[in-house]
């Protein structure tokens, strides 16, 4: 079911964030999927979309952030993986209520774990 | 009548800016003689809100892009540290995890530095520390800062350097401007790509040229690289991350260095070359000269007409010191002879007269001691009286009771202050007066 689901799809640029967000989500115990852009995300989530949250980077190069998210939620085997936005923009969009949590500031070990913890 | 209505429009338009600016201009439109006048005034306080519009927007969007750019690095220190502390790295990871933290750390660090550049600039505090430079050796120093980041994008770095131009300049800022434009030549390549670094002279200019093969610049943004907050708002500078204050740091130095800087792209895609073009130091090397004499750190030369006036004889072997002396005391309105022996400091002295005498007193052969003996024995009216400073290598203490008591007046420690010297030989021409 889904909460037995423990895999992320973390889409981060900066190498350092995501090796570092990867390890520490390891140690507890999650499978994660680094992507460094948001087509390398696209091609991990059509691959397979068994994720239980998708933490997003909006400055992405490649394809970013905004340009994932619309071709994530336009596909419906996907569309229903729930996106944490990890950018201060994310604060516009959680207004519209599109998104449910958002790190607008620097990503600390308590509120990834808890939002993790949430989702998965 | 006429006149009189332009004056006041002259005078009270100025302050104003933007929609006030315009409705008071316009209200003043049907006075048919200052139409013209008018429609300029309109346009210039449209225009001076548009700027104002656009630079507060520009700032807004370098705030959203600072607090994105500093978000990544952050998450990866804490993220470590908390892994370390609480003890859930693998000990083959702690090693990899230290690496990181300070790596992420450096470029935070480089961001404050990058801020603290900008608040110097727009706070007009820049300033320079001006020696001779070689800028072959900046240059090398410069490609040394980027080559970890070249090489982990498989990035070519050429090098055309002629090994002999010299600038006067700030060695540490001009290193600064280099290493900008080589990081940023490297940022926008791609994999496997090339960057040129050429450093060439004309004989009165030194032109650093980078160029790379990589992203290129879009036409309409070319104009805009060197403005401050500007590339930070450009999508592409952001994918590329950084601030974008790094090219209006450039241009800042540059141009404190009396130099130009320009970008070249033929657009999106066609790579980009910068080229800083600097003055080169010509003839006797002033700057190098000066500092042989002015402390390293100590005031520069400060130039005036306080010596105006003033005939100066300098004894001094040293070409370099000699030279340095003279343009010290030169450009502080002084006319100077300076000669390198003290035979030939006596025939100046019987020929010219000179208000005040500077001498080293460890000329070739020794003789400051029997030049000042020599003078003292001429008449007054054949320059026997003039006032006199003696130049020593460091303090010379145990020496100064002997320097005068040998006739001079004065005692200078090289290397000089330039404002040291300047006072002793203000100080020496009034005694010669009195």
């Amino acid at each position: 079911m889904h909460e037995r689901i423990r895999r992320v799809l973390l889409v981060e640029a900066n190498v350092d964030a995501r090796e570092a967000m990867t390890a520490f989500l390891e140690a507890e115990g999650y499978d994660v999927v680094g992507a460094a852009n948001g087509q390398d995300a696209l091609v991990h989530l059509r691959a397979s979309p068994i994720f239980c949250v998708i933490l997003l980077d909006l400055g992405t190069p490649a394809m970013d952030g905004w340009e994932f998210w619309a071709e994530h939620v336009r596909e419906p085997a996907t569309a229903s993986v729930p996106v944490v936005i990890m950018s201060l923009e994310g604060l516009l969009a959680q207004r519209d209520g599109a998104v449910a949590v958002v790190f607008p500031g620097p990503v600390e070990w308590k509120h990834l774990l808890e939002t993790v913890q949430h989702h998965c | 009548m006429v006149k009189e209505t332009h004056h006041v429009i002259d005078a009270v338009a100025p302050p104003m800016t933007g929609v006030e600016g315009v409705r008071f201009a316009e209200g003043r439109a049907p006075e048919s003689v200052l139409v013209i006048d008018n429609a300029r005034i309109v346009e210039e306080a449209r225009d001076a809100a548009a700027a104002a519009e656009m630079a507060s927007r520009a700032k807004d969007e370098f705030l959203a892009t600072m607090s994105h750019e500093m978000r990544s690095p952050l998450a990866a220190i804490t993220i470590w540290a908390s892994l370390l502390r609480m003890g859930k790295l693998p000990p083959e990871k702690t090693a990899h995890a230290l690496e990181s933290i300070e790596r992420n750390a450096g470029i935070l660090s480089r961001f404050v530095e990058e801020l603290l550049d900008v608040s110097r600039i727009v706070s007009g505090k820049l300033g320079l520390d001006v020696q001779s430079v070689d800028l072959a050796t900046v240059a090398d120093a410069a490609l040394e800062t980027v080559r970890a980041a070249a090489n982990a994008k498989d990035v070519r770095l050429e090098t055309l350097i002629d090994a002999s131009a010299k600038v006067a300049g700030d060695s540490i800022r001009l290193q600064q401007v280099i290493s900008n434009l080589l990081t940023n030549a490297v940022k926008f390549s791609d994999r496997g790509g090339r960057v040129l670094l050429c450093l060439v002279t004309d004989g009165s200019r030194a032109m650093i040229s980078v160029r790379d093969v990589g992203e290129g610049i879009a036409a309409d943004f070319l104009p805009h690289v060197f403005e401050r907050y500007r590339q930070a708002s450009d999508a592409s500078a952001r994918v590329h991350g950084g601030l974008g204050l790094g090219l209006a740091i450039v241009r800042e130095i540059v141009e404190l260095h009396h130099g130009t800087v320009n970008a070249e792209s033929a657009g999106r895609g066609q790579g980009a070359t910068f080229t800083v073009t600097l003055p080169l130091v010509e003839g006797p090397d002033a700057l190098r000269l000066q500092r042989a004499v002015v402390d390293a750190g100590g005031p520069a030369a400060r130039t005036g007409s306080i010596l105006a006036g003033v005939q100066v004889l300098i004894v001094e072997a040293d070409a370099d010191v000699r030279t340095a002396l003279l343009a010290v005391l030169e450009l502080n309105g002084a006319s100077v002879t300076a000669v390198a022996s003290a035979a030939e400091a006596m025939d100046r002295v019987a020929r010219d007269h000179p208000d005040v005498l500077v001498s080293d007193i460890m000329t070739p052969e020794n003789d400051g001691y029997e030049l000042i003996r020599r003078i003292r024995g001429l008449a007054a009216d054949r320059g026997g009286q003039v006032p006199a400073a003696a130049l020593t290598d460091g303090a010379a203490t145990h020496e100064v009771g002997r320097i005068l008591d040998a006739g001079y007046q004065l005692h200078l420690a090289k290397p000089v202050d330039a404002s040291a010297l300047v006072a002793a030989v203000v100080k020496l021409a009034a005694v010669g007066v009195v």
